[in-house]
């Protein structure tokens, strides 16, 4: 097998680089155990740097790296420093990177401030605030330490660990070693935020097992290792399983660091708690510390709570150690003061956001969490400022104020509560739902708050119940029962003016749901109305949306819809912020502009691109919002001649999204049909279109009007492939459903008679053309149609009447002559007409005379 | 006299300039003597000074005929010993250390040696998984880029054995490093001395770019 042992030797002795004093260009653990060894002999501190910072000590090291003491000589300030051994992993870096921003965000009194994050050689390294004292597990277990002041400063270290869960951070390590005690003041700090794990492998599911390989060299098992830096003792039992660690894990730490200062021993070897805590505080620690991470708390908040002391009572003076001056330091000042509301449950935001799990929704939960979070901050401030408010108001107008604001509340979290258990369809809707909110301004205008009623909270929930149900239809809607006289007692002048404004809103959306533009139209007039007088800026701006899409429907009222939606943006520009529902108006007014005459596609797909780019910030590219504003503008780059290749993606994933049966799939189907028409591939285009017409009437039933337009497509493609029988049956089935909407003499049906008198023709059934011809020109004259709609309509009556009565079919096309002759382009017409003329010019075979006397 | 042994000897006689002058000179190699056979590079400095140190203190000590770095490395390996009979409850039971491996005392590389790719990775960890004896030879050869001769000389052993434990221990490690290339997905081809010289290569500029200890004479 090996030829000479010798052989590596050589080699290695020719791959040996040139004879150098050590220093200069050595990896930094390398040149760090030298200057030690260095150090340690001859007493020469070698100073080494790290970037820009001189290291000036070590001060400990992990599983993860080593920490520096340094100095910032920039800045000329003593810093921390990390250095974490090198991943090589760019995504480890970039989401190491991603996580230290975040920290370096996170100014809270008891987290170590991260000041920045760099990279020397292939190593990063995290520049954090370096705290002068001990950890705090030196620090509890120094002689005398009172239990009260431990528990107090556990307490500090939990609000910090929850102040980070809040910005979705999760520590992964927490424990008594990762906890700072500031010399001076004491202040607990947390260090080493989400350090613990390498970052490895964050796509490992719960299916994983990391402890299946542990040959050594596989790179699974040395994943695995690393990423399971964390204490095993005060690891969560889900942490051991090598499951991805989650602010429940952290809790359970926290629990176990907690009992252990308490008991001396952690609860796994059989610590017990002494005698003469608070009941509440045992039960706060065993729920914490539940194996299954489902059944602990759903924030820290409830142990913050039981570590709190009770205002009169001290419960931790029994416990003996602590001193007077202690527990009077403890003493919460209790003159009245205007405080923010305490929420127990800022967590559940968190979970909200947790709750959208997958990576294509990440960005969905972050924006849905850190709205209602903005709601719940100005929530508070609005109590605040009603506090401060209270001595200048009539006790009746602090009662309203009081009242508005509990209903706010109690509004947020009934939508809170909601989306904490997403599914398909609040998924959906939930991005826009939170910037429908309730708005906590109201309460504190005093004009606003004379108008105000209180707002019946179940028929609220309902409400939006049934707006989230209009999301989609694979899943089955909820069991809320609609009837129409509940419709009625919501909807009518007796109903409390903002749930009247919701249920109009949410009425018409069943309405254009189910194909009622007409119905929607008048209960968004209303809906815009109402919300404006009891001042829901947002609800009016989405209702003016939703309007000018249902004004946009009908072809001839394309301009009003468009002013229309050019009104909700002007409102939605004053009201500021509110991005998903001001890309939902963006949309709708692209929409718009590129069907209204003469379209103008390039600020239509401005405005469509706009939209997009809001929604990818706001909720991901792949997130169904997005994706069916996407399916607009595919719709209007199409019109406008320049399809995007990336339509049959969209269209595929907007039906793997909706399933078949809703209108937005029909959509997609329908707009793909129509580019493939147009990209000359009618085979397609038939089975796409026949697909969404099917798609429609499955939906909407047989006799619908909305069917029309798509038979219209289909009737499109079919005659393309010269399947003129199907495309007359199409037509003449499309015709009918539009008769019975708009009557038999609306110009909407100059197209499709011009269409099925084509198809006739070409199934050389002329005397049915003639009619549907003549009709068509009835209806041309009755709406005073355009010169060159006479000029089509002249051409092929022209070529319907050609074999029965020359003679007029001669005076026809001389008529369109006439327009053609004043007119440049319109080339196939011209070519017709040439045929009918020469057909019938008199002297020719077969001429005019020649007919006449037959 | 040989420019180490000069140092030496003024060292000895207390001039720490030529002390310092003679640990820069070597302490590459008996950093990298002691960095892959523990668990914590933080454990590093001490072993490496303590080495360095016992120059200076041995009874036995150097006669100024013999060459500095054989002395150093028998010195690094008896610190070694010391260190692993004190950390290791285990190889005191149990101190045949040409039995006994680093891999199951310590199970994971120092976290700075812990290597990009899989096969540099499974190169150290096979050198860690031989004996403790044949990890030091083979480290010599493949770190150092000592010969035969030298590494008898170092660790004052009979050529014959050295030359007859390298062909075992690259033996051994070529099939322990296939093995564990062979567990994890992808296949690999058959491990070759040129394959194992590449790997120790990359290790060896992983663990610093200054060049192998300087050679006596």
């Amino acid at each position: 097998m090996f030829a000479s042992p010798w052989a590596a030797t050589r080699q290695g002795n020719a791959m040996a680089e040139p004879r150098s004093v050590h220093g200069g260009d050595l990896p930094f653990d390398e040149q760090w155990i030298r200057d030690q060894a260095r150090a340690q002999l001859f007493g020469a501190a070698v100073p080494s740097t790290i970037g820009r910072f001189r290291v000036a000590r070590r001060l400990g090291a992990g599983g993860m790296g080593t920490v520096y003491a340094a100095h910032d000589d920039a800045l000329d300030r003593p810093v921390a420093i990390k250095l974490l051994h090198a991943t090589g992993d760019p995504n480890a870096n970039a989401r190491l990177d991603a996580e230290a921003r975040a920290l370096a965000s996170l100014a809270h009194p008891h987290v170590v401030a991260v000041h920045e994050v760099g990279t020397v050689r292939d190593d990063r390294f995290i520049v954090m605030e370096l705290v002068d004292g001990s950890t705090l597990r030196t620090w509890q277990a120094e002689a005398g330490r009172p239990v009260a002041s431990i528990l107090h400063a556990y307490l500090q270290a939990g609000e910090g660990l929850a102040a980070a869960h809040r910005r979705g951070l999760i520590h992964r390590d927490f424990t008594p070693d990762n906890v700072l005690i500031d010399q001076d003041d004491a202040r607990a700090r947390v260090a080493d935020f989400g350090l613990a794990t390498e970052y490895d492998l964050p796509d490992e599911g719960p299916g994983a097992e990391p402890e299946a390989s542990t040959q050594p060299g596989s790179s699974l098992s040395r994943t695995s290792r690393r990423h399971r830096g964390g204490t095993p003792a005060y690891m969560a039992p889900e942490q051991h399983r090598g499951l991805p660690a989650s602010a429940a894990s952290d809790q359970y730490a926290f629990c176990v660091s907690v009992f252990e200062a308490l008991a001396g021993m952690r609860p796994a070897d059989g610590g017990e708690l002494p005698g003469g805590l608070p009941r509440r505080l045992h039960r706060a620690l065993a729920r914490g510390l539940d194996e299954d991470p489902t059944r602990r708390w759903p924030s820290l908040e409830p142990i913050l709570d039981a570590l709190r002391p009770r205002r009169r009572v001290l419960p931790w003076v029994a416990l003996g150690s602590i001193g007077a001056a202690a527990a009077l330091s403890l003493a919460i000042p209790s003159t009245p003061t205007c405080d923010p509301p305490h929420r127990s449950d800022d967590a559940a935001v968190l979970e909200l956001r947790a709750s959208f799990g997958a990576a294509s929704d990440a960005a969905a939960g972050r924006t849905v969490s850190s709205a209602l979070e903005a709601a719940r901050a100005a929530h508070g401030d609005a109590v605040v400022r009603a506090c401060t408010l209270a001595p200048k108001r009539t006790s009746a107008e602090t009662e309203a104020a009081r009242a508005c604001l509990d209903e706010v509340e109690r509004a947020h979290d009934a939508l809170l509560a909601r989306l904490r258990a997403p599914d398909a369809r609040s998924r959906v809707s939930a991005p826009l739902l939170v910037e429908m909110l309730l708005p906590t301004a109201r309460c504190n205008d005093d004009a606003a708050l004379a108008r105000w009623h209180p707002t019946p909270e179940q028929a609220w929930t309902d409400l939006l119940e049934a707006w989230i149900d209009l999301a989609a239809l694979p899943v089955p809607p909820s069991a809320i029962e609609w009837t129409d006289a509940r419709w009625k007692a919501l909807t009518d002048d007796a109903a409390p003016a903002s749930i009247r404004a919701l249920a109009l809103r949410v009425r018409a959306g069943r309405a254009l749901r189910d194909g009622r533009a007409a119905d929607a139209i008048g209960d968004l007039e209303a809906c815009a109305a109402e919300a404006e007088r009891v001042d829901l800026p947002a609800l009016r701006i989405d209702a003016l949306a939703a309007l000018a899409y249902a004004v946009g429907q009908d072809r001839k009222r394309l301009n009003e819809a468009k002013q229309i939606a050019s009104t909700a943006i002007a409102a939605l520009d004053a009201l500021g912020g509110h991005p998903v529902l001001r890309a939902r108006v963006l949309h709708n007014l692209a929409s718009v502009t590129a069907r209204v005459r003469p379209p103008d596609y390039d600020a239509a797909l401005a405005r469509h691109d706009e939209a997009i780019a809001a929604l990818e910030e706001a909720v991901g590219a792949k997130h169904p919002l997005t994706l069916r504003t996407n399916l607009g503008r595919h719709a209007t780059r199409s019109r406008a001649g320049a399809p995007d290749p990336s339509l049959d993606a969209t269209v595929a994933e907007v039906r793997a999204q909706w399933g078949d049966a809703h209108p937005t799939s029909a959509m997609a189907l329908r707009i793909a049909g129509l580019a493939q028409l147009r990209r000359d591939d009618p085979k397609a285009a038939a089975e796409t279109l026949r697909d969404a017409r099917e798609a429609t009437e499955t939906r909407l039933g047989p006799e619908h009007p909305d069917l029309a337009s798509d038979l219209y497509n289909e009737a499109l493609a079919l005659r393309a492939l010269s399947r003129w029988s199907e495309a007359k049956v199409a037509l003449q089935r499309g015709l009918h459903l539009h008769e019975r909407t708009h009557g038999p003499e609306h110009p909407e049906l100059i197209p499709w008679l011009t269409q099925l008198a084509r198809t006739e023709l070409a199934l050389e059934d002329h005397e049915a053309a003639t009619q549907t011809v003549r009709r068509a020109l009835t209806l041309a004259e009755l709406d005073g149609a355009a010169a060159k709609d006479f000029a089509k309509l002249r051409v092929l009556l022209a070529e319907s009447l050609l074999p029965t009565d020359p003679i007029t079919a001669r005076v026809h096309a001389t008529q369109a002559q006439t327009f053609l002759d004043d007119h440049a382009g319109f080339d196939a017409l011209r070519r017709r007409a040439r045929v009918v003329l020469d057909a019938t010019s008199p002297g020719r075979p077969g001429s005019a005379a020649q007919s006449r006397s037959r | 006299m040989h420019e180490d042994a000069e140092l030496l000897v003024r060292w000895r006689d207390g001039d720490s300039a030529a002390g310092e002058a003679l640990f820069v000179r070597r302490v590459g190699e008996i950093t990298r003597f002691f960095r892959n056979k523990v668990a914590d590079d933080a454990e590093v400095p001490d072993l490496v000074s303590q080495t360095f140190l016992g120059l200076t203190t041995a009874k036995d000590g150097f006669r100024g005929d013999a060459s500095v770095r054989r002395f150093l490395f028998q010195i690094a390996t008896k610190v070694l010993h010391t260190h692993l009979r004190k950390r290791y409850k285990r190889a005191r039971e149990q101190a045949d250390f040409g039995a006994l491996c680093i891999a199951a005392l310590t199970p994971r590389s120092p976290s700075s040696l812990m290597m990009r790719e899989r096969g540099r990775q499974a190169f150290v960890d096979g050198l860690r998984s031989l004996s403790l004896d044949d990890q030091i030879i083979l480290e010599l050869r493949y770190f150092e880029a000592l010969r035969g001769p030298e590494i008898a000389d170092a660790l004052e052993l009979p050529e014959g054995t050295v030359r007859g434990r390298i062909a075992r221990a690259t033996r051994r490690l070529a099939e322990t490093v296939q093995r564990s290339l062979e567990d994890a997905p992808g296949s690999r081809p058959a491990i070759d001395d040129a394959m194992l010289a590449a790997w120790a290569a990359d290790v060896r500029v992983a663990m610093g770019r200054d060049a192998p200890g300087q050679r006596d004479g």
